[in-house]
């Protein structure tokens, strides 16, 4: 069974009176310790897709699957709990916590939704910071951290649920050319490690041999 | 500890506005709630020093004692009741006062016969038993002759009462056949009588049945009403009128609380947007982040009511003698925890906001 699957996804927004299609019946599996590289033009429907990979969205039509659970149709607490439990984002600036240390936000991923950072989370945040070469800054804020540095505690920060499935959007955007190879080549091993699907999204060619597979979209579609 | 909690520890600066208000207004609610408390306290201690005790009040005065007038059998009938134990008169006259080497001061001039927790039976005539703050009010000596009335007339001050037995001016209390002539004096066109008639019931007496019976034996004498100390302080116009101004007062004080807190907060939360998408996207509710913002409204409540709670201390100190300011601890209890409650409910006044926070913004 594959880790996601869409099929037939369609989104649609309505902008004025007129119905925009950004995602056009797209069908997509991404298998378990699969590293999918989507790329494609700006408004393609990249970033479309991956909120519905994320649970952030829902489709117009079609359906999406989680390790063969159907996230469409979710209310707002049950696709929440799905990103809590199951998936793990790193987002294109970041987006740590600013008055949180490295260690706290990772921690933070359990403590929303009422859970409590308990032994275990504690000793699986320090562990992903290790494994991450963080150790020595677990205790600092992301405003003390360098670029590559605050990209790896968000990758921590991803995988601290122990996801089924990573969400990557432009991870080497605000990384010069080395940082970003190191950053997708530190993915890259994660998910070798883990086992977890992973949908990188990016402009970058220049770490896209990185991946297991490639996949180019134009115009909300996929391309052959 | 809280995500929350932890931005408030890391980040005082941002919260230290809000805090600022906050405390200022703590200070604005202690202040008026004090003034509240004061001036119906001080128009009221006359009456509040007979709790436990039955007044008995010419029906055509409403509860106001001083309209009262009573004929002077209506004592002997009360007597004879059963389950009175003690009848005693209660009169009281507006006049002035200058303490030997001070000056002219109003005060309220009281006639009773029956000793009080806070007023000793009057010892006899000519003496007085003179409010604790007289001298300092008019400028003199504490142990100066009160020379009350226009004729500086009374008395040898044998005591001192405490100032909470006032009644919108500091009290000398006499014994009731001094304040008659006293009151004579005062107002030589009048013929002052007995205003009040205060019941001490015999131990286990029902108070209620007592207050019939006293009528009833008054029946053919003069219509009354008996009435507990409570019930007169409830019929007073002036009180009632003060504090209503006041408790007006003290309501928009706290509408501006709940807007100032409600106004940082939803500030705050246009300015966190993105962040409060992230936190969404990774899992949060709108619930956590809500229950995130009222936990920092609390805290900033309880910094501010100890910021403002000191701040009123030091300004209530500061307060002339003759300014009745008294602060409750049941009052401020009731600020403190209307004050927590108000910055709850302004920080939850975001919840449309947080509520239209995407998480998919968190992406792209």
């Amino acid at each position: 069974m594959p880790a996601l699957q869409l099929q037939a996804a369609r989104k649609e927004f309505t902008a004025g009176d007129q119905t925009v299609v950004a995602l056009d019946d797209v069908d997509l599996h991404v298998d378990d310790g699969e590293f999918l590289v989507l790329m494609g033009p700006s408004g393609s429907g990249k970033t479309t897709l991956l909120t519905l990979a994320g649970a952030l969205a829902t489709p117009t039509s079609g359906s999406v699957l989680l390790a063969g659970d159907e996230l469409s149709g979710l209310g707002d607490a049950a696709a929440a709990r799905v990103r809590r439990e199951r998936i793990g984002f790193v987002f294109q600036s970041v987006n740590l916590v600013p008055f949180l240390t490295a260690r706290e936000n990772l921690l933070a991923v359990r403590t929303l939704g009422g859970g409590r950072a308990d032994r275990a989370a504690k000793e699986r945040a320090d562990q992903l910071l290790d494994e991450l070469d963080l150790a020595d800054r677990a205790g600092n804020l992301p405003g003390e951290l360098s670029g590559g540095q605050r990209q790896r505690v968000a990758i921590g920060r991803a995988l601290m649920n122990d996801p089924d499935l990573l969400l990557v959007d432009e991870p080497t955007s605000a990384l010069d050319s080395v940082l970003g190879r190191q950053v997708v080549e530190l993915l890259r091993e994660e998910v070798d490690r883990r086992g977890v699907a992973a949908v990188m999204v990016t402009h970058d060619e220049r770490v896209v041999d990185l991946g297991d597979r490639v996949v180019e979209m134009v115009d909300g579609r996929i391309r052959d | 500890m809280s995500i929350a909690l932890r931005e408030l520890l890391r980040r005082p600066g941002r919260f230290a506005p809000v805090v600022v208000a906050m405390s200022l207004l703590v200070v604005l609610l202690v202040v008026l709630g004090g003034f509240l408390d004061g001036l119906s306290l001080s128009q009221t201690g006359v009456v509040r020093a007979h709790e436990g005790r039955l007044l008995v009040v010419a029906a055509d005065a409403d509860l106001a004692l001083d309209r009262s007038r009573l004929p002077d059998e209506a004592r002997a009938a009360v007597a004879e009741v059963d389950g009175v134990a003690d009848v005693g008169r209660l009169s009281q006259v507006t006049t002035t006062a200058r303490p030997d080497g001070g000056e002219l001061v109003d005060v309220v001039l009281v006639g009773h016969d029956l000793g009080l927790d806070a007023v000793p039976a009057p010892v006899g005539p000519g003496t007085a038993h003179v409010d604790e703050r007289l001298g300092a009010i008019a400028g003199a000596p504490a142990d100066a002759p009160p020379a009350v009335g226009p004729q500086d007339a009374c008395c040898e001050a044998v005591g001192s009462v405490l100032s909470d037995v006032s009644a919108g001016a500091p009290s000398v209390w006499v014994g009731h056949d001094t304040w008659l002539e006293l009151a004579a004096s005062i107002d030589p066109t009048g013929a002052p009588t007995t205003q009040v008639l205060v019941v001490e019931p015999a131990a286990g007496s029902d108070l209620g049945a007592l207050a019939d019976d006293v009528r009833a034996a008054l029946a053919g004498v003069v219509e009354v009403d008996v009435a507990t100390a409570d019930e007169v302080v409830a019929a007073d116009e002036v009180v009632a009128q003060q504090s209503g101004t006041f408790q007006g007062i003290i309501g928009v004080t706290f509408l501006v609380t709940l807007l100032v807190v409600a106004l940082f907060f939803v500030l705050l939360t246009i300015e966190r947007v993105k962040l409060y998408a992230v936190l969404k996207a990774i899992g949060g509710r709108s619930p956590d982040l809500l229950a995130g913002l009222a936990a920092q409204a609390v805290v900033i409540a309880l910094v501010a009511l100890a910021a403002g709670g000191l701040l009123s201390a030091g300004l209530v100190a500061l307060v002339p003698p003759d300014l009745p300011v008294v602060v409750v601890p049941g009052r401020l209890a009731i600020l403190a925890g209307a004050t927590v409650a108000t910055a709850v409910v302004g920080s939850l006044l975001t919840l449309r906001r947080i509520l239209r926070v995407d998480p998919a913004a968190a992406i792209g």
